[in-house]
């Protein structure tokens, strides 16, 4: 997914070497995924469920434009 | 301690030989060990991590290995916003946002593998409507997957 849009990026972390992330993150099953710190969800996804998760944090409406007074 | 098998080098060799386009830099993020190590500053899987890294990319032309070291470097280390170590970047025309932290064994190694080659041929395993819906992105979305190597 990264590959698809410059705005995401995509870390694998090793946890075993990181206990102090899996503490922060509450790691207990992996894989877990954590998106900007607020999706999170352990196990694999199917494609559309994952794309889901990342629109929901990855898009926002555009603001509509002001009109002229 | 040879990491990847005589039988795997030859394995990797003739999948990388088939499926490598693009050239791919493996970024290496690390620290060099010395007698004087300050606490919070040693990286223990740090020398086997480069050992890895140097047998998989010496099994193809394609690959090439930068080093870096996380406590001097700062300024590659920012550039490519590097967190901790032992950390690996990949990067193939100037894209570099797939990142690898900890010492690719077991499963994330497959996972780096599938990295360096989808990064390489730049052919994505999404549907196509996955992908026009991710063209839509427009703010930062940072993806971390927390693994173990068993």
């Amino acid at each position: 997914m990264a590959l698809e849009n410059k705005l995401i990026s995509a870390d694998v972390v090793e946890v075993q070497e990181f206990p102090n992330l899996a503490r922060l993150y509450n790691v207990s099953g992996v894989p877990k995924t954590v998106i900007n710190d607020v999706v999170q969800f352990v196990g694999s996804l199917p494609e559309d469920q994952f794309l889901e998760k990342v629109m929901q944090v990855g898009y926002r409406e555009p603001e509509p434009a002001e009109d002229g007074a | 301690m040879a990491l990847i098998s005589e039988q795997d080098k030859a394995d990797l060799k003739r999948r990388f030989r088939k499926e490598l386009k693009k050239d791919v830099t493996i970024n290496f993020f690390t620290t060099t060990p010395s007698p004087l190590t300050l606490p919070g500053r040693d990286c223990p899987t740090c020398p086997q991590t480069q050992e890895l890294l140097e047998d998989l990319t010496s099994l193809s032309t394609k690959l090439r290995l930068e080093r870096y070291d996380f406590f001097s470097q700062t300024k590659e280390r920012d550039d490519y916003g590097v967190e901790r170590i032992p950390a690996i970047v990949l990067e193939a025309d100037g894209s570099s946002r797939l990142k690898y932290y900890g010492i690719p064994a077991g499963y994330e190694f497959a996972t780096l593998l599938e990295g360096i080659i989808t990064l390489s041929r730049s052919v994505s395993p999404l549907a196509l409507e996955t992908r026009k819906k991710l063209r839509k992105v427009n703010q930062p979305v940072h993806i971390q997957v927390f693994v173990t190597p068993s």
